[in-house]
This record gives C-alpha cells, structure tokens and sequence, in this order.
C-alpha cells in the first residue's frame, strides 16, 4: 500500500489541528508540512513534492484557487479542498479536485476523500492534475464575464521568425478582456493540458495553447523549457539554488520559485557559463 | 333611531348642491317676509291678512324674479369682467323693477288703497337695495364654495401624497431590512460553520473546557444578533459585551493573527447607541482586514464623550495588501455594511451626527461615529454575559 505524502493547509490553527488529528489515524497518509497560508503552501509543495494537499479557500493572502494557479504544474500535488463554503464546490468538482470537504469536517468523510486519492494516485501517476482545475477555473472566469465562448485564436506556428519573435507580443484572452503582454514581462510559463498560465508581474494569465504553439511565438533566447510543463525566462532569474539529486531551484523576483528537474539540468548549466 | 334618520337625511341632502340651492333661496325670501312683516306691518299697524298675504306674495315673487337673476349669472361666470357686471347690474335693475312694478300692483289690488304711484322711486330704491343683496349672497356663496372645494382637493392631494410617501418609505424599509437580513445570513452560515469546525476540533483535543465555554458563547451571540431588536438603544457597555462574544469567538478561531485593543471610558459606559451598531463594522474588519492578513492584526475601539457627544473611533490594520489601499474607500465588499450604518444612523439622528471613514498610513481602516450623549439606563440583559 502507498504511502500519501501530505500537506495540510489553512489559516486557522484549530482547523489544521483538527485536520492533522483525523488524518493521523489514518495509516497511508503521512502528515510532512502544514501551512497557514498560501505562500507557505506553494514554498511547502516545491519544497517537499507532496503527493496530496488538503486546501482551505478562504485564507490571507494568496487564496486556495490562487495557490493552483501559482503552483508550477510540475509539482502539483493531488487536491482535497476543504472549507466552509460551498459555493465553490461545483467548480471544485469541475476542476477534478479530488474531493471537497466542508466544514465542520468529520473522521469519516476526511477517510472517504483519502481513499478516493489514493485511488487516484494509484490510477495515474500523471501531469493531470493542474490542467483540469485550469480548464476549470477559466470556465469559471468565462461565465463569470458573460462569455461562453473562450475561443482559442490558434497562433499560425509557422511564423515562427526569431526578429519578429523578440518584440511581439502575447495575446491573451481572458473572459472578455484581451490583454497583450510583452515577453519581457513574462516570468515564467507552465503547462495545464491545454491551457497555458502565464505568470507575469505577480497576476497569473491563462490562454488555451499548447505548449509547443506557445514555445513557438516566444523568443528562444530568453524563454527556456525547465521542467516538463514549465518555461522559464532567463531574464527574470535571480538566484539558482542546487537542490538534491541533480535538480535546481530558481528564484524569479520575490515571490516564485521554480523547480528545475533533472533532465533540463543542461539549460540551467548552459545559462550559467554564458552570464 | 328616527332621529338618526332624519339627520343622514339631512346630511345627504345638504350635500346635494341643488337642495342646498333651493334651501338658501327660500330662506332668503322667507327672511325679508318677515323684516317687512316685523317694519312695515308692526310700524304702520297693519295687521290685517291682506298684508300679511301680500309680505308672502311679494316674497314669492321675488323668488320667481331671482330665477332669471341665477341663470344670468352662471352665464355671465366667465365672461370678461366689465361685460359681467355690467350685464349684472342692469339686470338686477331691470328684475327689481319688474319685482316692484309687480309688487305696488298687487299691493293697490288688494288693499285697494289709491295714490301710491306716487311713492313709486321709494318702492324702487328698496326693491334695488333687495336684489343687490341677493346678487351679493348669491357670488359670495359660490365663491365660498369654490374655495372649499379648491381647499378640499388641495387636502386630498396631500393626504394622498402622504399615502404614497408613508407607502415607499415603508417599501424602502422592507427592502433595506431584507437587505440586513441577507447580509446577516450570508456572514452566519460560514462563520457558523468555521466555528463549529473549531469547536469540533477541541472536542477532539479533548480540550472540553474550552470547547464548552466556546459553545456558549457561540449561543449567547446567535441570541443577541438574531432576536436583538435594532429599533432599541442599549448602553455601549452592553453592545460591547456583546461583540465581545463574538470577537471571543474569533479569537479562538483565529489565534494570536487576532489582538484587541479597547478603550472605554467609564463615561461612555452608559452611553445609548442603536443596537447592534458596531457588529456590521467589527464583522467588516474581520472579514477584510484580520482574516486577510497573514499575520493578522488589531482592532482597536475607542469610546470617549467630549462636548455632549459620544465618539466611537474603530480602527482595523489592513489586509496588509497593497492593492486594498486604493479600493478600500469604494464599494469594494465592505461597502454595504457601511451605507447600511450610515442610514441607520440618518433616520435615528437625522443630522445631528457624524459618520466618517478614512485609510489609515498603515494600509488599516477607521470608522468614527459621533452620537448626541445621551445616558441609557435600561440595559439588555440579553447582552450582558
């Protein structure tokens, strides 16, 4: 039987402990980190590739959507929201979120949802997580703005001339507003299935495309494959920080860490001897 | 019970125009029958039937000649008014004429009397001076009657207007309480829930004194918001006590990301405020400010009287986001609450008050809210713990 690597998030202490207590009878599932909010979420789940989270919604800062939205698709983890709201949890359901739990929470619903992971882990062992809860939660901005159509203008990846590629700009649509973004502004970029989410100055975009499309319109010599599913501009990195077993963290600005893995450790290691 | 017959009769009738028409008409001829009867008859000691059948007769007459007057003068209503008069008064000269003409004619004929002819310009000037009293009464009634009647539908027009404006106030009311009340359901269920949540987890921890004490509060504070009559003042003692049930709460919820920072003074105690007037705003800053921020924060009440008013200052820390600070003023999230304490306090102290909110440097929120001073001494037990 495997054992679940587990982090358990949310904003109030007798809410975790509740949490940790129920999940600590259960013997697949291995408490590692628990967090009080968001940004400690996110640092915990690069940090420690946990296998399953336990999410709050509501919480300060960097809210549980926000916390998908942010979390490198390489490192998602299976999600268990639980929170007193239950508005959200259609969109949760939609996103395929393993389960949604509402407050107050008891033993025996906290070991259902378990199960349903474990499940889940065992069935596949997949990139599947980030971009269903991507294509979910753009369907959410999408009804939310009125629009049902979130058309998909494929990109002609023939154009792919490297001058032109340096000033153009990304068209984004998102709802009903289209936003242009410069490649400069573009810190890194990771992979949901078919949509990508483009991180640039600390808001989150997501366009559908594929990554190769995406790869294509950008400029080579500053946007770099890291990870599976993860795009990294070389201008944006501030620190590279080994980590065990041949992988690398990059730090972009303040808030984002990025995990490099092992088989594009080269990228990494090319960037270095040319600064 | 005849008796109350007689007089809706009455009533009815002397609502109808045309009764009331006939009724002034013979009481006016009616009345000079009896000034001649009382002057000349009694003066010159005449008092056989013959005079006294020829006061009526006159009478009578007169009433006939008054007919042609009435119908000249409804016609002559809205004529210009030189025409009107003049039509008017050579009329009633030509009716008094007739009147006296008719008059001396069957005077002679019945009192058989000769040589009156004579007296026929005093006749005359009598009979003008009757005529011209009757023209006088005639336009003074009517226009009295327009003038009641223009009172009448301006007081109509009025009360109807007060209808209306009684009606959309109290729509008005209705829909702002519906509005409350969804505020107030939509906060519960999901801080019901959290609470419960906790509760359960000290229950777990076998924590049992601390999960008591926090089930009690939790009933203590559903009691006061959801029966509390906001209607009501209580003394500012009381209302804290009461949000001090549920800040408790929050506390135990929340941890140290919660601080409190209350200053009462001892004056302000006995204060009467609206019930349940800080709870929306202590709420807002709960849910904007404390459960925003990652490290949480304060909220700070002051409570001071100065100059026969009662200050309340309430102050959170912020969200500790640096893009509340330029949403913070508008409507973003916290906005209902605030109109809705605003209009309380407009319809409790109509001018007399001040509600004024303001972004601190430090990113937090400021209410101050300034209350005539006014001491209550009936205090809600409900409140109190």
């Amino acid at each position: 039987m495997a054992t679940l690597r587990t982090i358990i998030v949310d904003d109030e202490p007798l809410a975790l402990a509740l949490l940790r207590s129920y999940l600590g009878s259960i013997a697949e599932i291995e408490v590692i980190a628990e967090c009080k909010n968001g940004k400690e979420a996110i640092a915990a789940a690069m940090e420690l590739s946990p296998d399953l989270m336990f999410l709050d919604i509501q919480m300060p800062g960097i809210n549980g959507f926000d916390v998908i939205k942010n979390l490198q698709a390489d490192m998602m983890p299976l999600v268990i929201f639980a929170t007193a709201y239950e508005h959200y949890a259609l969109d949760a359901f939609n996103v395929h979120a393993v389960d949604y739990i509402l407050k107050p929470i008891d033993q025996e619903r906290v070991s259902r949802a378990v199960e349903r992971a474990l499940q889940r882990f065992e069935r596949v062992e997949d990139d599947g997580q980030k971009s269903n809860i991507i294509s979910a939660i753009t369907d959410m901005t999408a009804r939310a703005a009125g629009d049902s159509k979130s058309v998909d203008t494929e990109q002609n990846p023939k154009q792919n001339i490297v001058q032109e590629n340096v000033e153009r700009k990304i068209v984004v649509k998102d709802g009903d507003t289209i936003t242009l973004l410069k490649q400069a502004d573009i810190e890194w970029i990771d992979a949901a299935g078919d949509y990508m989410c483009l991180h640039a100055d600390g808001s989150t975009h997501v366009m559908r495309s594929t990554l190769k499309s995406l790869l294509d319109q950008l400029n080579p010599e500053i946007f770099q494959r890291v990870h599976r599913s993860t795009i990294v501009n070389l201008n944006r990195i501030e620190r590279v920080i080994p980590h065990t077993k041949g992988e690398y963290f990059l730090e972009l600005g303040e808030h984002d860490r990025i995990k490099v893995s092992r088989n594009y450790r080269k990228v990494i290691k090319g960037f270095l001897s040319d600064v | 019970m005849p008796e109350k017959r007689f007089e809706e009769v009455f009533r009815e009738l002397s609502q109808d125009p045309l009764y009331r028409f006939w009724f002034l008409q013979t009481a006016f001829w009616l009345s000079l029958s009896l000034v001649s009867f009382f002057t000349l008859s009694v003066w010159y000691e005449q008092f056989g039937w013959t005079y006294i059948v020829h006061t009526l007769l006159q009478s009578f007459m007169g009433l006939c000649l008054s007919m042609p007057l009435y119908w000249v003068f409804t016609r002559m209503w809205d004529k210009p008014i030189l025409m009107r008069g003049t039509v008017s008064i050579v009329s009633v000269l030509l009716m008094s004429l007739v009147w006296t003409a008719a008059r001396m004619i069957t005077f002679i004929w019945i009192s058989k009397e000769q040589g009156l002819w004579a007296d026929f310009g005093g006749w005359y000037f009598g009979g003008i001076f009757i005529f011209l009293c009757w023209a006088g009464l005639f336009h003074g009634i009517v226009y009295y009657q327009l003038l009641q009647s223009e009172h009448q539908t301006k007081l109509d027009a009025e009360a109807t207007l007060r209808k209306e404006q009684l009606k959309s106030m109290k729509a008005q009311t209705v829909a702002r309480d519906a509005k409350l009340e969804m505020l107030r359901y939509q906060l519960t269920p999901h801080f019901l829930c959290n609470t419960l949540n906790a509760i359960s987890s000290l229950v777990q921890l076998n924590e049992s004194q601390k999960a008591q004490r926090m089930i009690v509060q939790l009933s203590q504070f559903l009691r006061y918001s959801l029966d509390n009559n906001p209607d009501i003042k209580i003394a500012l003692e009381y209302e804290v006590n009461a949000l001090m049930l549920y800040l408790e709460i929050e506390k135990t919820r929340f941890g140290d990301r919660l601080q409190l920072d209350f200053q009462i003074d001892e004056e302000a105690k006995s204060a009467g405020v609206p019930s349940l007037l800080l709870q929306p705003l202590i709420e807002n800053s709960m849910k904007y400010a404390i459960s925003k921020n990652e490290i949480g924060g304060t909220i700070s009440l002051k409570a001071t009287v100065n100059d026969n008013y009662l200050t309340l200052e309430l102050s959170d820390t912020g969200s500790g986001a640096k893009l509340e600070k330029s949403k913070i003023g508008s409507s973003s999230g916290r906005g209902v609450g605030l109109r809705n304490t605003d209009e309380r306090l407009e319809a409790l102290f109509g001018n007399d008050y001040e509600f004024d909110l303001s972004t601190l440097p430090s990113g937090g929120f400021k209410t101050t809210i300034r209350l005539p001073y006014e001491q209550q001494f009936i205090l809600n037990e409900s409140g109190s713990q």
